[in-house]
């Protein structure tokens, strides 16, 4: 019965002839249709072997391992439906007929799909009404962007772009929320009812209300968000079974509240400057207690010791910010200058930052950005005191630990102290800009699709981190939740002296149109989640030990030819190598797995039929090798990918 | 020229800088007191033993957590349930009539060791506990050496209650804190505990 759906489904799609692409008309209704069929051939390393659970696991014994094939059918239907002018609603939809098991970046939705026998998925949805001056609607398993470029200096409104990840990690479509927006200049006016904007993220409700005028942008945000790691009332009332709308306004009406407002000004600086200046408030957890420790002489402190061990509370004014940024391109001796200072509270970031950064162009063609970083947490991370003595085996009970779930704030990877300089160089003698997003920021994703070359950018970046962090969450993928680390952990460790990145992308263009782009990866890079930072894991064991990686020196290289073949063919590809790289997922590098060495060619032939019904052929060649016998976290495998997807759609319109 | 210069200059800094690994700093030895102060609350608000906790042997019949359901002291306490159903085994490959928890000397099976905190001159562990058990299930709680307490669904106190556990010999050679064991299928319960303290 599935087999026959399946194959009607794909009749329709063949017969398809022009699919809609772009924003639906009025009155009208479009079927967007996508089928990949896919073959899959992986082989573990010949150390390595599957358990019965399903694992993989290494031996001294080498095991003559089979390569085994699999076969994937995905079917996507997007229809979208605009009844009358301004009112536009659509849905996707995921069909799975098989799944084909794979090595690399094993964790999909369609293997959770198969696993609970789920054939179908709706993976988003909106509806969107527009007249006038207001917008409204409601986005479903949609990405969205913040509103950094609209007065929001203290990033309320997180950006949540990575929805492929999100889908395939969590199993669920994230983000989703009610919006509406007013845009009557010079006010505007939008508000945010979300039960989940960002991946993880608890109900909260945002507004923001601004005003515009010649030079000039005033911004007033309020923001309110429920907050799961905080004081529940009545937490055994919760029940798993609930339906999602259930669970989330359980989550509302129950957990702690974080409330924020922030005020910002944009405006002209003498004329030659602008300026950016906000204020934010966030007074919450008031009166709750934390511990922070100061050094002392050596005998005046706990226990004889030179650490003094204070108890304070949450005061009001914890919870203020101010933020300000100045940039001009009017500077002596350079062509472009910034200078930004935040000073932050511990319960509104708890950081005391300040941000040089200037650009000078050698030539009409070059120019180089040098950009430096000073942080300080207005209070650090606690550090790991305990009674007796280092080794683990005479070690009494802990007299401190780093902050974790039950303190009203923590210091992370991302406010703990830290000097950094970045230098960009850029060479680039064609028209228009290199990057696509981003100044300064590298990654094929951030290159303009129209740059054809020769160009490049390097950058280099120096960075050093005195002090450690406290404990933070993280995503148990297995568990599927947030989860704090434990106790025990002393936070990320500081580093002993600075550490260096270097990175290069660079594009060329051949006569007629075959664009190259080369990127280029090499730094010392460290794990990120503090609970592998033990003892143990400093000095990597020998084998059969499973034992991360804390610091690894990843070389990246990876090179991609996109280029037209015909009228009607295109062709992309690349090639990457890898040398001690982090696995591809983020708790492969919170746990410190790597690959010794990784190999990646893949081949896509695009191929038009007729105007809009496209397809594409891909064969792809993944290995991942473990060769130093020591970080036997991920195992070695080679891989095969081939798979063929047909695209199109149709478009009725009834008016 | 001045763009090969820079980029003269990235490779030098690149070559001087890339490749090494000795670059993070051991935070652990900086916190050593070498003093003991003769108290150690394994269990406030949190977790103080420095290691893990671990059931045997499948989390499918059994839960544990740091509940905020009327904690004797603090804002939580310790909080672990039994369905009453066989658990599974990973190590006997079957299901047993029994299930329980430890308080870990390290962090899992796999990094455990042993300990000597003699140096803290323990004599007792008390703690505080309450709970709900249903016929025929027992729960006992034990220290590192034989010395336990044993409930039945009579005798668990249902409101919280002081318990002691007293030692003579040093604790020299422990590889846990607590241990917590429920036997008795088809009945099954709740225990809740707090402020599990050792002391002198």
């Amino acid at each position: 019965m599935k087999k026959i759906f399946f194959i009607s489904l794909l009749s329709i799609l063949i017969l398809t002839l022009k699919s809609f692409c772009g924003t639906l008309p009025p009155y009208s209704f479009s079927i967007e249709a996508r089928l990949k069929l896919e073959g899959i051939g992986n082989k573990l390393g010949e150390e390595w072997y599957e358990t019965a659970e399903g694992d993989v696991s290494a031996t001294n014994i080498k095991i003559n391992n089979k390569w085994k094939w699999g076969d994937g059918e995905m079917f996507f239907l997007k229809p979208a439906l605009s009844l009358f002018p301004g009112f536009e609603m659509g849905t996707e939809l995921e069909m799975i007929y098989n799944y084909a098991d794979r090595r690399y970046l094993d964790v999909t939705l369609e293997k959770k799909m198969k696993e609970e026998t789920n054939w179908i998925k709706l993976i988003n949805g909106y509806v969107e009404y527009e007249k006038g001056y207001i917008k409204t609607g409601f986005y479903y398993g949609i990405g969205h962007g913040d509103w950094r470029y609209e007065g929001d200096l203290f990033g309320l409104y997180p950006e949540a772009w990575e929805i492929e990840k999100y889908l395939r990690v969590g199993g669920e479509p994230t983000p989703y929320w009610f919006e509406f927006k007013y845009d009557g200049s010079p006010h505007k006016l939008d508000l945010i009812l979300g039960p989940e904007i960002s991946w993880g993220a608890k109900p909260a409700i945002l507004g923001k209300y601004s005003y515009a005028e010649r030079n000039r942008l005033w911004t007033l945000i309020y923001k309110e968000q429920a907050v799961e790691w905080g004081k529940t009332e009545d937490p055994e009332s919760f029940d798993e079974t609930w339906p999602e709308y259930k669970k989330k306004w359980w989550e509302w009406t129950h957990y702690e509240h974080f409330r924020e407002i922030e005020f910002s000004l944009r405006s002209k600086f003498l004329g030659i400057a602008n300026l950016q200046t906000g204020l934010l408030f966030a007074p919450n957890r008031v009166d709750w207690e934390y511990t922070y420790v100061e050094e002392v002489a050596e005998g005046t402190g706990y226990l004889g010791s030179k650490y003094l061990i204070k108890n304070d509370k949450i005061k009001t004014t914890d919870g203020l910010a101010f933020k300000t940024i100045l940039d001009t391109q009017y500077a002596p001796f350079f062509d472009y200058f910034k200078v930004q200072y935040t000073r932050a509270g511990v319960m509104a970031g708890n950081t005391s930052e300040i941000l040089l950064g200037f650009e000078k162009k050698p030539s009409k063609i070059s120019s180089l950005y040098v950009e430096g970083i000073f942080r300080d947490p207005i209070i650090g991370p606690n550090p790991y005191i305990y009674e007796g003595e280092t080794p683990k085996e005479l070690r009494g009970p802990a007299v401190v630990t780093p902050r974790g779930e039950e303190d009203p704030f923590t210091v992370t990877m991302y406010n703990r102290k830290a000097y950094i300089a970045n230098i960009f160089f850029l060479f680039d003698p064609t028209p228009g800009w290199f990057y696509r997003w981003q100044p300064n920021m590298l990654g094929e994703w951030n290159l303009n699709p129209e740059e054809k070359g020769p160009s490049f950018v390097i950058r280099y970046s120096i960075s050093y981190y005195p002090t450690g962090t406290d404990r933070a969450t993280y995503y148990d993928e297995t568990a599927q939740k947030w989860l704090w680390e434990p106790a025990w952990s002393a936070g990320i460790w500081p580093t002993k002296k600075p550490v260096h990145s270097l990175g290069f992308m660079g594009v060329v263009t051949f006569v007629p149109d075959y664009r190259v782009i080369l990127s280029l990866l090499w730094e010392d890079s460290f794990a990120n989640r503090a609970m592998v930072y033990t003892e143990e894991n400093v000095e990597s064991k020998e084998w059969p030990q499973w034992s991360p990686r804390l610091v690894t020196n990843p070389f990246d290289i990876k090179i991609t030819l996109e280029t037209p073949l015909e009228s009607y063919m295109k062709f992309n590809g690349y090639i990457r190598y890898g040398h001690n790289i982090w696995g591809p997922e983020d708790w492969h590098r919170e746990w410190g797995m790597t690959y010794d060495n990784f190999y990646n060619i893949a081949l896509n032939f695009i191929i038009a039929h007729g105007i809009e019904t496209e397809s594409t052929i891909s064969a792809e060649y993944i290995k991942g090798s473990e060769t130093d016998h020591k970080y036997r976290t991920l195992a070695s495998f080679d891989e095969i990918r081939l798979s063929w997807t047909l695209k199109s759609g149709v478009l009725f319109n009834f008016q | 020229m001045k763009i090969l210069k820079i980029i003269l200059i990235f490779t030098i800094f690149l070559i001087l800088s890339c490749g090494k690994t000795d670059l993070i700093y051991d935070p652990f030895p900086d916190g050593a007191l070498h003093k003991w102060s003769g108290k150690w609350v394994i269990y406030g608000d949190k977790l103080q033993t420095g290691g893990g906790i671990q059931l045997f042997d499948s989390w499918e019949e059994q839960s544990f957590e740091y509940s905020e359901e009327n904690p004797y002291s603090g804002k939580k306490c310790l909080k672990y349930s039994w369905t009453g159903n066989p658990v599974y085994s990973y190590v006997q490959g079957t299901k047993v009539g029994w299930c329980g928890m430890i308080f870990l000397v390290g962090g899992d099976w796999q990094y455990q060791y042993t300990k000597n905190i003699s140096g803290g001159q323990y004599k007792k562990i008390y703690f505080w506990i309450r709970g709900e058990l249903k016929s025929p299930t027992k729960v006992s709680i034990s220290g590192p050496g034989d010395n336990k307490v044993e409930y039945n669904s009579s005798t668990i106190p249902k409101n919280w209650t002081p318990v002691v556990l007293s030692y003579t010999t040093p604790l020299s050679n422990i590889t846990s804190f607590l241990t917590i064991v429920y036997s008795g299928i088809g009945g099954g319960g709740t225990i809740y505990l707090d402020e599990i303290t050792y002391s002198r």
